[in-house]
């Protein structure tokens, strides 16, 4: 079979790929109708009249030109390489070319077949441009997500030591709602003296009876410093601590700082916990704070707090109910929020509840949660025991 | 002049009453309830009471509510020419809000923070005329 063959020539001319066939001298011998028209020309056009280096993109023609005198040579006897080729409107076409050595009587010419691979090369493309935009943004987001952390963890740092204010604060306040009556009756006691002497009525028994009245109350302001001590001191390793006793002598404690609310304490669970006295009271305080200030607020005239100690198999379960008219649906789910407060700003740091939380959440092993009833909140404090 | 103390602490009302027996002929209660009771039952007998001081933290009624009820009893009772008791809030907690309460919306005329001082309460009693000045000095 030779190119003039009519059925070879019928064939290359309708092949589906271009074929080509490129002569010593570097021109074009022939071309069928799809390679011509993978570069907007008729077959015609190039044929015989062309270079076929002027259709090659000038960035790729040196490598092109070493390789086809290597294949003349007969150094390569056959090669599959992709390029760029010039469209007669001047637009790059990428293509896929497999070219081979072929003979025609004594004289070597180069043979081949051309695909037009512009689509898969800029659907290429366009993958490697999306997957380096993926790498930078994958890149950028463990950027950010560790950003995002350290915010977090500075914020978590920030919030530990405004709580531990506010703590110190709550303890301050403490003692000084504490030693307010104390500091009234010994202000009037001692003023008492001065007022009768003044009068000439100070008698033995007076004095004797306000001596006594005053020493008691100092003894009643160093016993409020010890309690505060004890219960807020920092203990180092957990310690046993029995659950009941230790419920019993926190509400006592809170007890003796508030006038005018009955409190009632079934403690029962006969369980031990494992943990730091100070963080037991610091939960139970904030709690019975919290509802403290609900019947204060609203001046609940029989206001009444109800701490119940119960136990079941390996969990322990402390309830804290008040019946100061409960909280709004709108901010029951954020009162565990830090800096969420209801009070104003010179009482409430809106860190009690959520210390409170990250207490028995963290340090204890437990959970809190809140609910309404049906005249007031109701605290419900989960813990391992045993 | 009659005096009227309403405070829940014992020992406090007793030395707020022994500090103003020579001055005025004293009744004292430890709840808000009671005190408008009697408040209002000496205004129906023609025996005011003159000067009133009031506790802020009481059970049963608080101070600041028993102000307002006394105030609102007065306002039915008296002609206006007719001078209002000198109502003195007490309280141990020296808190802003309570002020405000008390002096806007409870219509006290004085307040005074625990620890209560005798010197205070002439100084008190002076200021509103309850006594003449030469005694307190």
């Amino acid at each position: 079979m030779t190119l003039n063959d009519n059925k070879f020539k019928i064939l290359t001319d309708n092949a589906l790929v271009g074929v080509y066939v490129i002569d010593k001298n570097v021109m074009i011998q022939y071309v069928n109708n799809a390679a011509a028209a993978m570069l907007g020309y008729r077959p015609e056009e190039l044929m015989g009249t062309t270079s076929f280096l002027t259709l090659i993109h000038p960035e790729d023609l040196s490598l092109l030109s070493n390789n086809y005198q290597q294949r003349l040579n007969g150094e390569t006897p056959a090669s599959h390489y992709e390029t760029r080729a010039l469209h007669k409107s001047g637009r790059i076409v990428n293509v896929e070319v497999f070219a081979t050595v072929i003979e025609d009587s004594g004289e070597r010419s180069l043979a081949g077949t051309v695909v037009d691979i512009t689509a898969r090369t800029e659907a290429q493309n366009k993958l490697t441009e999306q997957q380096l935009f993926l790498e930078t943004m994958n890149r950028t987001l463990e950027q950010r997500v560790a950003e995002e952390l350290s915010i977090g963890r500075e914020k978590e740092r920030l919030i530990m030591q405004q709580s531990r204010f506010a703590a110190l604060g709550e303890m301050v306040a403490g003692i000084a709602h504490q030693w307010r009556q104390p500091l009234n009756t010994l202000g009037m006691s001692i003023q008492a003296l001065q007022v009768a002497h003044a009068k000439g009525t100070l008698t033995t028994e007076f004095m004797e009876r306000h001596s006594r009245k005053t020493l008691d109350e100092l003894q009643y302001m160093s016993q409020t410093i010890d309690n505060f001590r004890y219960f807020f001191r920092t203990e180092t390793a957990p310690v046993t601590i029995c659950l009941d006793d230790a419920v019993r002598k926190i509400v006592d404690f809170f007890s003796s700082s508030v006038a005018h609310i009955t409190i009632f304490v079934d403690a029962r669970s006969h369980k031990n916990i494992s943990g730091h006295m100070n963080e037991l009271t610091q939960v139970l305080l904030s709690t019975l704070n919290n509802s403290r200030d609900a019947l204060q607020q609203r001046k609940i005239s029989e206001g009444t707090i109800r701490v119940v100690v119960t136990a079941e198999d390996k969990r322990a379960m402390i309830r804290i109910a008040d019946n100061g008219g409960g909280i709004s649906d709108e901010i029951i789910d954020r009162i565990f929020d830090p800096f969420f407060s209801t009070r104003d700003r010179l009482t409430g740091s809106g860190l009690g509840l959520y210390m409170t939380r990250a207490i028995v959440e963290k340090n204890m092993n437990g959970q809190i949660a809140v609910a309404n009833s049906a005249d007031g909140a109701e605290f419900s404090i989960s813990i391992p025991c045993w | 002049m009659r005096c009227l103390i309403a405070e829940d602490v014992e020992f406090a009302r007793e030395m707020m009453s022994f500090f103003l027996s020579d001055y005025a002929e004293i009744d004292s209660v430890d709840n808000g309830e009671t005190a408008v009771e009697l408040f209002s039952a000496a205004l129906a007998e023609g025996r005011p009471y003159q000067f009133v001081c009031l506790d802020i933290l009481m059970p049963q009624m608080d101070g600041q509510e028993a102000l307002k009820r006394m105030r609102q009893i007065e306002a039915l009772h008296e002609p206006l020419s007719r001078q209002k008791a000198v109502i003195v809030m007490t309280t141990a907690l020296n808190s802003l809000e309570d002020m405000q309460e008390a002096l806007w919306r409870g219509d006290c005329t004085d307040y005074l923070v625990k620890p209560v001082m005798f010197a205070d309460l002439v100084a008190v009693m002076t200021k509103y005329g309850l006594i003449p000045k030469q005694k307190s000095e």
